[in-house]
């Protein structure tokens, strides 16, 4: 009580008078910076310290410099250092009370001043007792929230400054961890040399151990601070990123990110509780899947060899439950499939890998039945997300948060990856009736099958949801874009059973008939942007394609009336700027003989009918309009209303690149002659699509071959597939042997100064040059003969795709027995499931990859007893 | 992502234009850049090494030489179980200023630290200005081991790195060091032992078409 008595006996005064505040701090002041004894002193700053709120300008100008003095000066004893940190803290902190506003950050500033106040303070830090610390703590958060810079340079220069604070997260008093974390935080952000040193001072490890310990992302609001210093130090930080992977710091993700039951935390009587998800977790979650992004942002250097670590920690298990899992929040689920998506991205490894993973989906009403329990490709379960197909049950609809944040997961698994493609699109054909497996399969659906039904729904759904078709026709575009065989393949494509006297029509036409619907009905525009990109994408380069487009006359006609418009297509620029597109590509591409309009029929048309100059305004305008500008890489919703009303989302960043980067040339082609569009463009279709074939059969060839399986059906199959090989590659090379033979044909008249042949074809019969005729009988000649030998090239051609498809299919098959017979019992070796993976004696390596790509994700909330259903070693799709 | 043993923290100091940038990336890459870009503030590098049987991962910091970024490369002393301290043998001056580095290592860092003196560029004979008599005087002087380098032919650059590793490792057998402090630098390597048997990526490089 002694302090007490002192303090206020000067407050007081010798005659008992009352003096005026002023004059008291004063002479505290003065009592505080010169008193002898320690005592006093310790009076004096108690006694500032009860002023300090009531007469803040009066005792920070009066008291400042003697408090910092003493602060350093009596370091070692914290019964002074308490009250002078909370005297301080009072003075540096803004209260709307002061007058003027600045007087915190005013004191604030006078406290940096000096580098020494700051050591001070650090220093401070290595007493244990908690007040101390606490509010040093505290002090500094003050400082650092008026001054960051100042406070940030100060701390910086201090080789010790950092670990004083690092040292503050292994405290075991939790508030003063928490309050060293919230100050970490604000310290690093934005600065790259501190968020160095905290990582060299080990926070990686620190920040881990905490939030392991804490739960993962079950835990609390410090997992979320946990997170967030994470994300400062990883952020722009590429040495923090590469010091994060080289500490094996993505190791230690997947365990956090799971929401199983710890089992060695519980008790053994205890029942299996399944967790629930809290608002708490569900941040936590979303911020965890936020940052292991930021370790792998599509086309940053480091990004591949992260990726490749994030597939060797197991990271797609805890993923793809959290994508799948019904139970899982929506923000959650978004960030866990755009995280899937970010790791497969452009990354050949993990796409197989996501190509071979299989989830069992346990439907809601399988009771007791779990004979049923078939396990399907992930990639189907993704497209039926992206497309919102699962509404059955009356399901809540899926937001579109999520469906984009799936639809960019399928992009990301084709991306680069002409394999993963036409896998993708040879399910659009569905199984051959006559396929055993297909008992097996009956009901089951694929990712192809998905999209179609997508893309072509019921009148009510195309109206009411409009993006069903969106992100489908995303999807199929992004699946047919410069993939001759895809586009091949989805020619084929076509609905109605002869056998039953129905006219097959053709996917393309399907398509063009919803396109005209969409436009005639009104319907929301994405609908037919959707369409019409899908469209623009499988015609470009593909003259196949465009033949098969013209086959139904009414279908240019459209474009044709649509484009003329003046008032742009429902008073929509962008979607008749898309049919202007759509009508240049089939200008270009349409060398194919067809039933249709030729080229020259459609040039005038073009050039008179509806003008070369409209039709670049359309596409200038289109180009131009707000939706092109602002494409979404991402494909993020603005909104993340669920359902109230629908995103702000027109055009995938793909297209948009694909329209830019091609604009000027397609441009260019409208105002070439008929006869030289063909000519002006690089040789690209035959030169491309032959080398692609030539690529996949060798790589099936050398997949087939390196089998010695020892299953009788397999071996079967191997032989027709090699079979089937030979006879692909004889027809390529016939092929081949055409195509230089035509092209000598081609030439050779040329070279004798004759009249292009083109040039002649186009004119028939007015043979204005002035040669002999027995020129014009030999050119005649010549074109017969180089029509015969173009039909017999298009046949060939022909034939090889369907050899392709046939082969596709027995490759299918093939897996699918294989699969079965492992189920039914059948030693086979694993080995022989990697095509590419001839050697043996790695099969223990291949147990290991087994292991990693198949999961099951109960797609029940709450099962609580199902028998974990069998799992089998590997699924192909 | 292979297993090891203990994890060592290094740092590289010495003057600006010595090479430690070249040491670091001759010794991570195997390869040399001759064009000298400016260290900013703090740069990381790792690779692992085997010494006595054990796998040890070093993870290098590798620090900007230039006198203003003098107070921030201090922050990294502490934490750091091995310095390299490196001087070129072509400029007399930057063997003149080991002295005040010494200070400062001695100042901030682990009493415990094995410190390496390197005088770089020993291709460079002909313009040679410190010899290696001098060098090795200093370093006895001192109590650092010592060796010459050349970042460019890679001469000696892995014994620099990993004669400190067999120092440090020496220090830890017979408890000079203390692997659970983690202020020494050292630490124990991941415990999980599953970690290995996980297949390699490169196994898998194409395959069929479905």
């Amino acid at each position: 009580m002694d302090f007490f008595s002192k303090g206020y006996s000067v407050l007081v005064g010798d005659r008992g008078q009352e003096q005026s505040p002023t004059e008291t701090i004063q002479r505290l002041a003065d009592r505080a910076a010169h008193a002898t004894l320690m005592e006093d002193r310790r009076a004096a700053v108690l006694s500032l310290k009860g002023l300090s709120r009531e007469y803040k300008a009066g005792v920070g100008h009066a008291a400042l410099d003697a408090l910092l003095t003493l602060l350093d000066q009596d370091k070692e004893d914290p019964g002074i250092v308490k009250p002078i940190l909370e005297t301080l803290h009072n003075l540096c902190t803004h209260d709307p009370r002061d007058e003027p506003a600045t007087l915190g950050a005013e004191f604030s500033a006078k406290v940096l001043e000096n580098q020494a106040n700051v050591e001070a303070l650090l220093d401070i830090m290595v007493q244990t007792d908690f007040y101390v610390r606490f509010n040093a703590v505290q002090l500094l958060g003050t400082l650092l929230a008026s001054h960051p810079t100042p406070l940030q340079d100060a701390i910086l220069v201090l080789p010790l400054g950092v670990g004083r604070l690092m040292d503050l997260l292994d405290d075991h008093r939790d508030i003063i961890r928490n309050e060293a974390l919230l100050l970490l935080i604000t310290l690093s952000q934005d600065h790259d040399d501190i968020q160095k040193i905290v990582a060299f001072q080990g926070a990686f490890d620190r920040l881990l151990d905490i939030m392991t310990a804490e739960g993962g992302i079950r835990g609390g609001i410090i997992v979320q601070d946990c997170i967030q210093l994470l994300h400062n130090l990883l952020r722009y930080n590429v040495s923090n990123q590469n010091f994060f992977r080289e500490t094996s710091c993505i190791q230690r993700l997947p365990v956090l990110l799971s929401t199983e039951v710890d089992n060695a935390n519980t008790q053994p009587y205890e029942e299996e509780e399944s967790f629930a998800w809290s608002e708490q977790a569900a941040a936590n979650a979303a911020y965890l899947l936020d940052m292991v992004r930021l370790l792998i942002v599509p086309g940053n250097l480091n990004t591949k060899a992260n990726q490749d670590a994030i597939y060797q920690c197991d990271m797609f298990a805890p993923l793809v439950q959290l994508s799948l899992a019904p139970d899982t929040p929506s923000a959650v689920k978004a960030q866990a499939l755009y995280a899937l998506g970010d790791i497969v991205r452009a990354n050949h490894t993990n796409q197989d890998v996501f190509m071979r993973i299989t989830i069992t989906v346990v439907p809601d009403n399988a009771a007791e039945d779990d004979t049923k329990l078939i396990p399907e490709p992930v990639i189907v379960s993704i497209v039926n997300i992206a497309v919102g197909a699962n509404r059955a049950g009356g399901a809540l609809p899926t937001p579109y948060a999520v469906r984009s944040a799936a639809t960019y997961l399928c992009l990301s698994y084709i991306y680069d990856n002409p394999d993963t493609q036409l896998a993708l699109v040879s399910t659009l054909t569905p199984p051959p009736s006559d396929n055993p497996n297909s008992v097996l399969h009956g009901s089951a659906r694929s990712a192809g099958s998905l999209l179609i039904e997508a893309l072509l729904p019921g009148d009510e759904t195309a109206a009411e949801n409009p993006f069903c078709t969106w992100y489908a026709a995303v999807i199929l575009g992004h699946l047919l874009a410069g993939h001759p065989t895809c586009k091949q393949l989805a020619l084929k494509v076509s609905f109605g059973e002869p056998e039953r006297g129905e006219d097959p029509v053709s996917l393309m036409q399907e398509l063009t008939q919803a396109l005209i619907h969409a436009v005639e009905k009104k319907l929301d525009s994405r609908v037919a942007i959707g369409l019409l990109t899908l469209l623009c994408r499988w015609l470009n380069d593909s003259p196949t394609s465009v033949a098969q487009f013209l086959e139904e006359s009414t279908n240019v006609h459209f474009l044709i009336e649509e484009v003329t418009k003046a008032s742009g297509t429902n008073n929509d620029p962008v979607v008749q700027g898309l049919l202007a597109l759509l009508l240049t590509l089939i200008y270009q591409y349409n060398d194919e003989p067809c039933g249709g309009l030729s080229r020259h029929d459609l040039q005038p048309i073009l050039h008179q009918r509806i003008g070369i100059d409209t039709i670049r305004n359309r596409l200038n305008r289109m180009r131009d309009s707000k939706a092109f500008q602002d494409p979404s890489f991402s494909l993020k919703p603005t909104a993340f209303h669920p359902t109230s009303h629908l995103p702000e989302l027109y055009f995938d960043q793909g297209f948009v690149d694909f329209v830019r980067s091609n604009i000027d040339g397609w441009q260019r082609a409208l105002s070439t002659s008929p006869a030289k569009v063909a000519q002006a463009r690089s040789p690209q279709p035959a030169a491309k699509s032959s080398p692609s074939i030539a690529e996949m059969t060798s790589s099936d060839n050398a997949g087939a071959s390196a089998g010695t399986g020892a299953v009788v059906g397999a071996e079967e199959h191997r032989a027709a597939i090699a079979a089937l090989e030979q006879t692909v590659q004889t027809q390529m090379a016939e092929i081949q042997a055409l195509t230089t033979q035509m092209q000598s044909m081609v030439v050779a008249p040329a070279e004798a100064s004759a009249p292009d042949i083109k040039a002649k074809e186009s004119s028939t019969g007015s043979n204005d040059a002035p040669s002999s005729p027995a020129w014009s009988t030999k050119v005649a000649e010549l074109e017969q003969q180089l029509c015969e030998q173009q039909e017999k090239l298009a046949a060939l051609e022909k034939e090889q795709e369907d050899l392709l498809v046939y082969l596709v299919e027995q490759e299918t098959q093939c897996k699918q027995y294989r699969a079965r017979l492992r189920e039914l019992g059948e030693d086979i070796p694993l080995s022989d499931e990697d095509d590419d993976d001839g050697e043996g004696g790695e099969d223990e390596t291949n147990d290991d990859d087994a292991d990693t790509t198949t999961m099951i994700v109960a797609l029940e909330p709450k099962s609580t007893s199902t028998p974990s259903p069998k799992v089998t070693p590997n699924h192909f799709v | 992502m292979a297993s090891y043993a203990y994890l060592f923290k290094y740092i590289i100091i010495g003057d600006t234009g010595v090479g430690k940038s070249c040491l670091l990336l001759q010794f991570t890459d195997n390869r040399f850049q001759p064009t000298h870009d400016l260290t900013i503030g703090v740069e990381f590098g790792a690779r692992i090494v085997t010494v006595g049987n054990k796998r040890i991962k070093l993870q290098i910091w590798d620090t900007a030489g230039q006198e203003s970024f003098r107070s921030i490369t201090r922050s990294y002393y502490r934490g750091a179980a091995g310095a390299l301290l490196v001087y070129d043998i072509t400029r007399r001056d930057t063997f003149d200023h080991l002295a005040t580095w010494l200070e400062d290592a001695r100042k901030y860092s682990n009493p415990n630290i094995t410190i390496m003196l390197i005088g770089n560029k020993c291709d460079l004979a002909a313009k040679r200005e410190v010899s290696r008599e001098e060098g090795e005087a200093f370093a006895q002087e001192n109590g650092l081991f010592f060796i010459e380098t050349s970042a460019k032919t890679a001469a000696n650059v892995e014994e620099a790195f990993v004669n400190t590793a067999q120092d440090i490792y020496d220090k830890i057998q017979t408890g000079v060091l203390d692997v659970t402090n983690e202020s020494c630098g050292v630490k124990t390597g991941p415990t999980q032992s599953g970690l290995a048997s996980l297949p390699s990526a490169a196994t898998e490089s194409n395959r069929g078409c479905c």
